[in-house]
């Protein structure tokens, strides 16, 4: 049973700071936050730490993500339940989601009391960190003209695009492995080559399923909803309506930035929860906020956020919030990669050992799917 | 810290200038920051603050209508710290004394609220091997009463020495010395000024200590090292010279139970923040 709730965090000057606690009359000395912030240290991989420290039992969760930040639980017993195994890293990915956003705008009270959590990242979530992080998604543009590349020569490529020796090849393709597109594999004990194991498509589809529902549900709105969606999808000439499939070389492109308005719009948890929700059909605040566990301010910076991002509307006569633009990351076999890999084959500019293995890698990953 | 402050206008005119500490300023460099106030007249900053590095220095530069502010500072600064004094000096002069400043009228009472926000806040580390005196040379620069029984820190310990610096609030960092926590060495000593190497001047001390010389210049690469030499009272000392050569860094004596070293001390850090990376020679 959960019997108190703080937050710290280590500033480079200040030292460890208790940005938030619960009840506020806890009182926590250096010994504790040093001890905390210690066992963290040792596993760095972040997750669920399980400490005693001076009578208190301390479940802490961190993430490599928001270095710095914990957050502590403190328990009747270190003996911790299913739904506790469960609950403490969903309430901790949620409570750092929010005090990165605006520390002074959370409420742990209330977090606790309705048991706000947030899920894990899912493969969409995963694959759009590849589009917010600028020296991945220059390697997947790589791969997608290699298929198949040795480890070494795509670090000297990216070196040379980016002008400088100090990129990390290994930071700049953790995102690829995460998300599944890229595979590493060490071949013949000395190389050690990238495979493209899968492509994405990053774009915004109509709300059809929204839209079907709310015929039903709000049949009153719907002339308002359709003419939201065909003035983004299909406005009458002679403006163009969204393409995502017309390619465009243009870096400056709005195409190219709104991908990247996605890819933020997903990988940002809390958006994502509230836009899910809302995929399947208008929804009034309350109802997301009960149906997501999210506290209802928090909810309403989330649909605000996705407002100004073209993805939900409000419709004041109804009260509630509808899908405008759904934001959708998808992936798909690369085909087009057999193609060069077999060149590179008859080239001899890759081994038949590698050959063979990308074709083994392509199997593994989409035999499985399409089952 | 903050070494320097320039306000100057559009035409070259320096509308106040204050110096905290030396920053190597001279005619050449009064002359460059009269180029870049023309050359950002020409470009569009829009309400950014931005920097470029000279030598030891690390310059913050805004503009604003006519006038351009500009911070010396250390590359060893925190940048946002820096950014955040940098927006307080606009709004306060944009909303006080831009009039005065036109109609070239003294600015009376701004250099008091320059000061005020002048005062930045410098991390000091005191690293070294479990026992050789960390806490106790933390007790001495405190000016606090030392402790009779030895308690080994646990991870760090963060106190403020009582005395400014200057313009500059110290804040001692007391690293715990025991090998289990040498993992947190590394983190904890990120965005310190200066690293204060202390050793019990034994042999085998000062040898393990040259690894720890290694990991600051490795995390910290714009910090001042120091070290120390202490515990100079007990007979199988080496001395601080010798320390300082197998060290590879400028090393001072101290007795850290004797409080006559703690004016000598202080004097020792004060000279390393107002120094900085680089000795003046070296620049």
């Amino acid at each position: 049973m959960l019997e108190a709730l703080f937050v710290v965090q280590l500033d480079d000057y200040h030292g460890f700071i208790v940005k938030k606690r619960y009840p506020s009359s806890l009182s926590l000395n250096e010994k504790v936050l040093n001890l905390v912030f210690f066992a963290h240290q040792q596993d760095k991989k972040g997750g669920i730490q399980l400490s005693e420290i001076e009578g208190m039992n301390i479940a802490s969760y961190s993430q490599s993500n928001y270095p710095g930040w914990i957050i502590c639980y403190v328990i009747e017993s270190n003996d911790l339940s299913p739904e506790e195994k469960e609950f403490i890293p969903g309430m901790g990915r949620l409570i750092l989601e929010l005090m990165s956003e605006n520390p002074d705008e959370v409420d742990i009270e209330e977090i606790l009391k309705r048991k706000s959590t947030l899920p894990e990242q899912n493969e969409e979530q995963r694959a759009a960190s590849v589009f917010l992080t600028p020296s991945s998604s220059l390697i997947l543009e790589r791969m997608q003209t290699q298929g198949v590349d040795s480890a070494a020569k795509l670090s000297l490529w990216l070196k040379n695009q980016i002008q400088s020796d100090d990129v990390n090849i290994r930071d700049a393709i953790k995102p690829l492995i995460l998300s599944g597109i890229v595979k590493v594999e060490m071949i013949s004990k000395t190389k050690e080559t990238v495979f493209l194991l899968k492509d994405i498509f990053n774009y915004r589809a109509p709300p059809v399923v929204s839209l079907q529902k709310s015929e039903e549900l709000y049949p009153e709105m719907m002339g308002q909803y359709r003419s939201y969606v065909t003035t983004f999808f299909s406005p009458p000439p002679p403006n163009k309506g969204y393409n995502p499939t017309i390619p465009d070389d243009d870096p400056n492109s709005p195409l190219l930035e709104d991908r990247e308005n996605i890819a933020r719009v997903i990988a940002k948890s809390l958006h994502y929860t509230v836009l899910q929700c809302v995929r399947d059909h208008p929804m009034s605040l309350s109802e997301i906020a009960q149906k997501t566990a999210l506290p209802e301010t928090i909810t309403q910076s989330s649909l605000w956020a996705l407002e100004t991002n073209r993805v939900v509307a409000y419709f004041e006569e109804e009260d509630v919030w509808g899908l405008i633009t759904n934001p959708i990351i998808e992936t798909f076999m690369p085909e087009y990669s057999l193609q060069l890999v077999s060149r590179k084959l008859v080239d001899k500019e890759i081994s038949s050992e590698i050959g063979s293995r990308y074709l083994e890698l392509l199997i593994e990953v989409w035999s499985d799917s399409s089952d | 810290m903050i070494r320097s402050v320039y306000i100057l206008e559009n035409t070259g005119n320096i509308v106040f200038t204050k110096e905290y500490a030396d920053s190597a300023t001279n005619q050449t460099q009064i002359e460059f920051l009269i180029n870049l106030t023309t050359f950002l007249d020409t470009i569009d900053l829009e309400d950014k603050t931005e920097f470029m590095n000279l030598a030891i220095s690390r310059f913050f530069y805004a503009a604003r209508e006519e006038f351009t502010f500009v911070f010396t500072a250390d590359k060893a600064d925190d940048a946002n710290q820096i950014e955040e004094k940098i927006g307080q000096l606009i709004d306060i002069f944009m909303s006080d004394y831009v009039q005065l400043a036109r109609a070239h009228q003294p600015l009376e009472g701004f250099q008091e609220k320059v000061d005020e926000i002048a005062v930045t806040m410098v991390k000091v580390a005191i690293l070294g091997f479990a026992g050789v005196g960390k806490t106790t040379t933390l007790h001495l620069l405190r000016g606090e009463t030392l402790p009779l029984v030895h308690d080994p820190t646990i991870g760090v310990s963060i106190k403020r020495l009582p005395e400014e610096v200057e313009n500059a609030n110290i804040v001692l960092w007391d690293l715990a010395g025991q090998s289990r926590f040498s993992i947190l060495w590394a983190k904890m000593i990120a965005n310190a000024q200066v690293v204060v190497i202390v050793t019990d001047s034994t042999l085998e001390n000062v040898l393990r200590s040259k690894k720890l010389v290694s990991l600051v210049k490795e995390e910290v690469p714009d910090a001042k090292i120091i070290g120390i030499a202490n515990k100079q009272d007990l007979p199988t000392a080496l001395t601080p010279e010798r320390v300082g050569q197998i060290l590879g860094i400028a090393t001072f004596e101290l007795v850290a139970i004797d409080i006559s070293y703690r004016d000598r001390l202080i004097q020792i850090i004060r000279r390393a923040i107002l120094e900085g990376k680089l000795d003046k020679k070296e620049i």
